[in-house]
C-alpha cells in the first residue's frame, strides 16, 4: 500500500489478479511449509522485488536501453524510452519486472493523491520497483544542501518506513558503520539465486526457525546496493 | 524412368506465363478468398494497436505468447527459398530448377510477415522505430547492440534484402520475355524493371555470376537468421531456453519446416495452374527423399535437447520438463510433434511410391509444418510459465481471439501475396527450365536408355 | 590421363581390365617396398600395447588422471578411423559418382577398429558410475555409462569390418579368379568371397545389404560418438551441460574422416601406384566436403560459446575458463585455427581446391588440430577431481593434465597400432575398389554438348 501510494501504481483490480497481471512492485509470496498437510503447515513469507542486481540479466537485453544501471547502482527503467519487447521480463528470474497491460486507472478523487514526483506509467511499457529513487534523490539533495554527509537512515524507501517489525533495512554497503553493512555480514546472509552470478543488491537473512532449528526462506532485511556516487556527492 | 516433355521455349513461355496473361475465374476465386484472411488479420492487428497489448492472453511472467511463436514459425518457413535455391543451385541438384522461384518468393513474403510480428507484438509500435533504425544520434541514444533484439531485425532485413535481390536477379530475364509479349502501359513497367535485358553472351554472363555470388553470400545470413532468432531465447537465463543446442536446432526445423512448406507450395502450384508438365512426381520425389534426411536430423537435434534438458536433474529445469512433458496441452504437442512432425510423413516418404504421389506429399508435408508449429510453441512458452522455482508467480497462457485472428491470418497474407506474385510475374523460372531442356539427354548405355544430365562446371 | 581435365569430372579413362591389375597388385604380390615402415610400425604399436598394460597395473583403474591421454587418443581415432567410412556410405547413398576410387579408402580404415575398443578397455572401469552424477543417464544407471558405451561401440567397430568385408566381397573373388597359379592364396580368397559369382541376384543382395548396413552404420556412428563424448568427456566436468556438444563431436569426428581420407588419397597417388585414380579432381570434389565440415565446426563451436558467454552464470564461465579460455585456452586457440581459420582461408579459393597439395596440407592441419581439440576435450574432463560435484566452482577448476611417459607411449603407439592395423588391411583387400571403379566407367559417355566435348555420367536408377 505504501509502495501503491509512493509510487503511482494503479489500482490493480481482481481481474488483474485473475489474469496475473497485477503490478505489485513488492509483492509478499507466500510458501507453506507442508504442502502435504494443510493443517501442519505454516505460512512462509518472501517479500519480493526487484533485486536491484550488479549485473542484472534484464539489461543486456534490452534493445533500446531502456532499462539500465545508474552508477550509484541501482537498476532503473527508463519508461519514455521503453517499446515494451518484455524481454527483460523473460529474462528476470524473479519475475519482478511488471507490463502495463492496460493505460492505468486511477478512480475519480485517486488522481488527486498522485506523487507529483513520480511518472504515471502508460500502457504498453514495463515498470518495477525503483527503491523510491525519488526518495534517494531527495535524501542526497537535502544532505548537500545542509552541507553534510548522508547518514545512515536519511533515506528510507516507502516499504521499508512502513514495516512495523523493521523486516526491511536500507542503508548503504560502502558505509562500513551502516546498520545493513552488519546485518550483511552476518552469517544468516544469503542471495537468492545467488548461483546465478548476477550479484543482487538485495539480500536475505534466514530465519532461524526455532523449532526445528532449519532455515527457511524468509527475508528480512534488504540492503541496498553499493551507492559511491551518493558518497562522491555529498563529499564534493 | 523418362517423364520429361520435351518442349519447345515457345511453349514453355506460353505455358508459364499463363499464370500472368489469363485471368480464369480460379483466380478470383483464389484471391477473394485469400482476401477474406488478409483483412482477417488486418482487423485483429487494428483490434491489436488499438487496445494495447491487454488484449492478448499474455501475462506475467508469460510474456511472450503465439505472436512470437509465430515469428519464430515464419522465420522458419523462410529457409526454404535459400535452403532450395541457393544450396541446391551451388550443388546444381537437377530438380531445383521448377521450385527455385516460388521457394524465394515464399522466403520473400514470409519472412516480411515474420518481421512484422515482434514489431507488433512490442507494447508500443510506434515507437519501436528507436529499436529498429537508431535515429536519436543528437542524445547518444543507440540501440543497445548487445541485445539479440538488435541482432534479429539486422539479421532478418540482411536476409529480406538478399533474398529480395535474389528474386530479381532470377527475374531480369524472365522480365524481358513478358516486356516483349505485352503492349501499353505494362510494356513500358515491364521494360523498366528488365534493365534493358536483350539476353547477349555477356548479360547472361553477368547474370550467371550474379546467381551464384548471391547463392553463396546469402548462405550464411541463412544460418545466422535463424540462428540469431534462437538466440533471443537461448541467451536468456531462462531455464530450457538456455540451451547451446538452440541454433543449429532452430535452423535445422527452420529447413525442416521451409522444405515440407516449399513441397505444399509445389503441390499447390501444379493444381493451381495445372502445371503437370513442369512440376513432376519426380520433383516430389527428389524433395522427399532430402526432407528424410533433414527430418532425421532434425530428430536428431531434438532429441539432444529433450535429453540435456533433463540431464542436469536441476529443480528449476525439471519444473518445465513436467509441464512440457504431463501437463495438458503441452503431453499432447509433444506427442503431436513427434507423430505428425516425424513418424508420419517420414514413414510416409520412405516409400517410392508416397514421395511420387501428389496428394499424399501435400497432405504430408501439411501435417509437418503443423508439427513445426507446435513445437515452437512447445518450446517457448513452457519455459516462462515455470520460470525459476518461485512458484508463487508461476503462470499459465491462454491465447485469446485476437492472436488466434493474427495466426491464422498471416497464413492468409502470405499466400495471398504468392498469389499476387504469380499474377505479375511467371512463378516458375522460364530460363531455368530452358537450360533443363538443353542439359537434359538420353544416353544409351549397355542396352538401356538412361535420362542424363550435363552438368556445368 | 584424361584430356579434357578441364571439364568437369572427368576421370581419368582407365579400363576395366587395368583397375583390376592396379587393385589387385598390391594383394597378389607381398613385396617388400614398405616392410621396413610395417616393421616399425608394429613395433611402435606393440611398444603402446605395452605401455598400455603397464598402465594398468601401476596406476589401476582407480585414478582417473591416469587415463586421461588413453581417453584422449581413444576419442581421436575414433573420430579418424571409425569416421571415416561414413564418407563412402553418404557417397553410396546419394549415388555420387565421384565416391568410386574412394569408398574403399573410406571403408579400409575401420580396419583399425580394434585399437580404438582396446584402448577402451580400462576407460570403462575408471569412468565413475553414473548415480549420483549428472550425465544422460536418468535414474538409469544400471551398468550405465560403461555398458552401453562397451555395447554400442562393440557393435560399430563390427560394423564397421563388416561394412569393409562385404563391400570387398566382390573384389575378393576377383582376386580368387586370378589366384589358380596360387593355391593357398586361391583358397584364402575363395573364403573369403564366399562363393561370389555376381549373378544378378547376387548383387541385388550385395546392393541391399550394403545399403542397409551403410545406414545403420551411419546411424549407430552418430550415437556412439554422441555417447562417448557425453558420458567420457562433457558429463565429467561439472555444470557443462552443453547440449550442442555431441553434435559438435559428431561434426568434427565427420571432419576429421575426411582428413584422413584426404591424407591416405594423397599418400595411395603419390606412393601407392594410384595417380591414374586420384587425379586432382577427386581431392576437388572432397574438399569442399572438408570446407563445408569446417565451417560447421565453426557454427556449432560457436553456438556453444555464444550460449555459455552471454548467459554469464558463473558456473559456465568457469567451465568456459576450464575448456576455453584459461587452462585449456592454447589447445582452444590451435584447434580453432587448425579446424577453423586455417582450412578456410586457405580451402575458400576455388584454385587451391583444385589441386592436390592443397587439400591435404589442410587435411594434415585438421588432423592435428582434431588431436589437439580431443585433448582440450578430455584432458579438461579426466583431470575433474570431482566429478560429482553439481557445479564448477572458481576454485575447483583442474590444472592443465600433463602426460606421463607411458602416456607418451600409449598415444604414440595406439596411433601407430592404428597405421599398422590399415597398412595390414591393404594387403588384403584390393584398392580401389574394382567393381565400383569399373561399374563407373560403363556409365560414362563422351558426347558433344555445343562446342565442348563433355563427359555424360548417368546415374542409375
Amino acid at each position: 500500500m505504501a509502495c501503491q501510494a509512493e509510487n503511482n501504481i494503479p489500482i490493480n483490480e481482481e481481474s488483474a489478479f485473475r489474469e496475473n497481471r497485477a503490478i505489485e512492485w513488492i509483492r509478499i509470496e507466500r510458501y507453506w511449509t507442508d504442502s502435504e498437510d494443510f493443517a501442519e503447515s505454516s505460512p512462509q513469507y518472501l517479500p519480493m522485488t526487484c533485486q536491484h542486481c550488479g549485473n542484472a540479466p534484464c539489461e543486456p537485453v534490452c534493445p533500446v536501453y531502456a532499462t539500465y544501471h545508474t552508477p550509484d547502482g541501482l537498476n532503473a527503467q527508463i519508461y519514455n524510452r521503453c517499446i515494451g519487447t518484455r524481454y527483460c521480463g523473460n529474462n528476470c528470474p524473479w519475475n519482478v519486472r511488471y507490463f502495463n497491460y492496460h493505460d492505468p486507472k486511477f478512480e475519480d478523487t485517486f488522481t488527486n493523491h498522485l506523487n507529483p514526483d513520480v511518472t504515471v506509467r502508460s500502457r504498453g511499457i514495463m515498470e518495477k520497483c525503483s527503491m523510491c529513487v525519488q526518495r534517494i534523490r531527495r535524501g542526497v539533495r537535502e544532505a548537500r544542501y545542509d552541507g553534510r554527509e548522508l547518514q545512515d537512515g536519511d533515506i528510507m524507501p516507502a516499504c521499508a518506513q512502513t514495516c512495523p517489525t523493521n523486516a526491511i533495512i536500507f542503508g548503504d554497503l560502502n558505509n562500513p558503520d551502516s546498520q545493513v553493512s552488519q546485518m550483511v555480514a552476518s552469517d544468516r546472509n544469503y542471495e537468492l539465486f545467488g548461483e546465478l552470478g548476477t550479484a543482487p543488491g538485495l539480500t536475505y537473512l534466514a530465519k532461524v526457525d526455532v523449532d526445528a532449528e532449519e532455515h527457511s526462506e524468509e527475508e528480512e532485511h534488504a540492503a541496498v546496493p553499493q551507492s559511491p556516487v551518493i558518497w562522491m556527492t555529498v563529499n564534493g | 524412368m523418362q517423364e520429361r516433355v520435351i518442349m519447345s521455349d515457345q511453349e514453355i513461355n506460353n505455358e508459364l506465363l499463363r499464370s500472368v496473361f489469363e485471368h480464369p475465374l480460379r483466380f478470383w476465386v483464389g484471391a477473394g478468398v485469400l482476401g477474406i484472411f488478409a483483412a482477417m488479420w488486418l482487423i485483429s492487428l487494428s483490434w491489436l494497436i488499438y487496445w494495447g497489448v491487454g488484449v492478448t492472453g499474455l501475462n506475467r511472467p508469460v510474456y511472450w505468447g503465439f505472436l512470437i511463436t509465430n515469428f519464430v514459425f515464419w522465420v522458419g518457413i523462410s529457409h526454404a527459398g535459400t535452403m532450395i535455391s541457393s544450396i541446391l543451385r551451388l550443388t546444381q541438384a537437377e530438380w531445383r530448377r521448377p521450385v527455385v522461384r516460388a521457394a524465394e518468393v515464399m522466403t520473400v513474403f514470409s519472412l516480411g510477415t515474420a518481421a512484422l510480428f515482434p514489431l507488433i507484438h512490442t507494447g508500443r509500435p510506434w515507437r519501436a522505430v528507436y529499436w529498429v533504425f537508431p535515429y536519436d544520434f543528437m542524445r547518444d541514444v543507440f540501440p543497445n547492440v548487445r541485445s539479440p533484439l538488435i541482432w534479429d531485425p539486422s539479421a532478418i532485413f540482411t536476409y529480406l534484402t538478399g533474398s529480395a535481390l535474389f528474386v530479381y536477379t532470377a527475374l531480369i530475364p524472365d522480365l524481358a520475355v513478358i516486356r516483349d509479349r505485352s503492349t501499353g502501359l505494362r510494356r513500358t513497367i515491364y521494360g523498366a524493371l528488365a534493365l534493358g535485358w536483350t539476353g547477349n553472351t555477356r548479360q547472361w554472363k553477368l547474370q550467371g555470376i550474379a546467381g551464384v555470388l548471391i547463392s553463396a553470400l546469402i548462405l550464411p545470413v541463412f544460418v545466422s537468421v535463424h540462428s540469431i532468432v534462437s538466440w533471443d531465447f537461448a541467451v536468456s537465463i531462462v531455464p530450457i531456453w538456455h540451451a547451446t543446442v538452440f541454433a543449429p536446432y532452430f535452423v535445422v526445423g527452420a529447413v525442416h519446416s521451409g522444405v515440407s512448406a516449399v513441397l505444399t507450395l509445389m503441390a499447390g502450384m501444379r493444381w493451381f495452374f495445372k502445371w503437370e508438365k513442369f512440376i513432376r512426381p519426380e520433383h516430389f520425389d527428389a524433395v522427399g527423399r532430402l526432407l528424410i534426411v533433414i527430418a532425421t536430423v532434425w530428430l536428431y537435434f531434438f532429441f539432444l535437447d529433450f535429453v540435456f534438458a533433463i540431464a542436469a536433474e536441476e529443480t528449476r529445469e525439471l519444473a518445465v520438463m513436467e509441464r512440457r512433458v504431463f501437463e495438458w496441452p503441452y503431453w499432447f504437442l509433444l506427442v503431436e510433434i513427434i507423430i505428425l512432425g516425424y513418424l508420419i510423413p517420414v514413414g510416409m516418404w520412405l516409400k517410392r511410391s508416397v514421395r511420387r504421389n501428389i496428394k499424399l506429399m501435400f497432405w504430408s508435408s501439411l501435417l509437418v509444418n503443423v508439427a513445426m508449429w507446435s513445437e515452437r510453441y512447445w518450446l517457448i512458452v513452457p519455459g516462462i510459465e515455470r520460470k525459476y522455482e518461485l512458484k508463487f508467480s508461476w503462470s499459465f497462457y491462454n491465447p485469446q481471439l485476437v492472436e488466434l485472428g493474427l495466426v491464422v491470418g498471416s497464413f492468409g497474407i502470405v499466400v495471398f501475396l504468392l498469389l499476387m506474385f504469380s499474377k505479375l510475374f511467371p512463378p516458375i523460372v522460364l530460363w531455368e527450365e530452358k537450360e533443363g531442356q538443353r542439359f537434359a539427354a538420353n544416353v544409351k548405355i549397355g542396352q538401356a536408355v538412361v535420362p542424363a544430365i550435363v552438368k556445368e562446371e | 590421363m584424361a584430356e579434357h581435365a578441364h571439364a568437369g569430372h572427368v576421370a581419368p579413362e582407365i579400363t576395366a581390365r587395368q583397375t583390376i591389375e592396379d587393385a589387385t597388385r598390391r594383394v597378389v604380390s607381398t613385396g617388400a617396398k614398405f616392410a621396413t615402415l610395417d616393421i616399425a610400425l608394429g613395433v611402435l604399436g606393440a611398444i603402446g600395447l605395452i605401455a598400455l598394460v603397464l598402465n594398468l597395473i601401476i596406476e589401476g583403474t582407480g585414478n582417473r588422471e591416469a587415463w586421461g591421454y588413453t581417453a584422449i587418443v581413444a576419442g581421436y581415432l575414433m573420430s579418424s578411423v571409425l569416421s571415416a567410412p561414413i564418407l563412402a556410405v553418404l557417397l553410396r547413398l546419394t549415388r555420387s559418382d565421384w565416391r568410386r576410387p574412394l569408398s574403399r579408402i573410406a571403408e579400409i580404415q575401420a580396419a583399425a577398429g580394434i585399437v580404438v575398443y582396446i584402448l577402451y578397455l580400462p576407460l570403462f572401469f575408471a569412468i565413475p558410475e553414473a548415480e549420483g552424477r549428472f550425465t544422460v543417464w536418468v535414474e538409469w544407471p544400471w551398468g550405465a555409462p560403461g555398458f552401453f558405451s562397451a555395447v554400442v561401440l562393440g557393435l560399430l567397430v563390427f560394423g564397421g569390418y563388416a561394412l569393409l568385408y562385404i563391400s570387398a566381397i566382390p573384389d575378393f573373388a576377383i582376386v580368387r579368379d586370378r589366384s589358380h597359379d596360387n593355391l593357398p592364396r586361391f583358397e584364402r580368397y575363395s573364403r573369403l568371397a564366399r562363393g561370389w559369382y555376381g549373378n544378378l541376384r547376387q548383387w541385388s543382395v550385395h546392393r541391399a545389404g550394403l545399403g542397409v548396413l551403410g545406414g545403420a552404420y551411419l546411424i549407430l556412428y552418430i550415437w556412439t560418438v554422441s555417447l562417448f563424448f557425453w558420458d567420457f568427456g562433457l558429463s565429467l566436468v561439472p555444470s557443462w551441460r552443453s547440449s550442442v556438444f555431441p553434435g559438435f563431436a559428431a561434426m568434427s569426428s565427420l571432419q576429421t574422416g575426411l582428413a584422413l581420407i584426404i591424407v591416405t588419397m594423397y599418400a595411395l597417388q603419390r606412393w601407392g601406384g594410384l595417380q591414374d585414380y586420384l587425379t586432382w579432381d577427386y581431392f576437388w570434389s572432397i574438399s569442399k566436403l572438408l570446407l563445408t565440415t569446417s565451417l560447421l565446426w565453426f557454427y556449432l563451436w560457436f553456438s556453444e560459446f555464444m550460449i555459455y558467454w552471454y548467459g554469464r552464470k558463473p558456473d559456465e564461465i568457469n567451465v568456459l575458463e576450464l575448456v576455453m579460455f584459461d587452462v585449456y585456452g592454447l589447445p582452444m586457440l590451435l584447434t580453432f585455427l587448425l579446424n577453423f581459420a586455417l582450412p578456410l582461408f586457405i580451402l575458400m579459393w576455388n584454385r587451391v581446391r583444385k589441386t592436390i597439395g592443397g587439400p591435404t596440407l589442410v587435411a594434415c592441419l585438421v588432423l592435428v588440430g582434431t588431436f589437439i581439440d580431443r585433448l582440450r576435450i578430455f584432458g579438461a574432463a579426466w583431470g575433474v577431481e570431482n566429478p560429482f560435484a553439481h557445479e564448477m566452482e572458481a576454485d575447483n577448476i583442474p590444472d592443465f593434465l600433463v602426460p606421463s611417459v607411458l602416456d607418451i607411449l600409449i598415444v604414440i603407439g595406439s596411433l601407430a597400432a592404428a597405421a599398422f592395423c590399415v597398412r595390414m588391411a591393404l594387403r588384403i583387400v584390393p584398392l580401389p575398389s574394382i567393381w565400383e571403379v569399373s561399374g563407373g566407367i560403363g556409365l560414362r559417355v563422351r558426347r558433344q554438348y555445343l562446342n565442348h566435348p563433355v563427359t555424360v555420367i548417368a546415374k542409375p536408377e
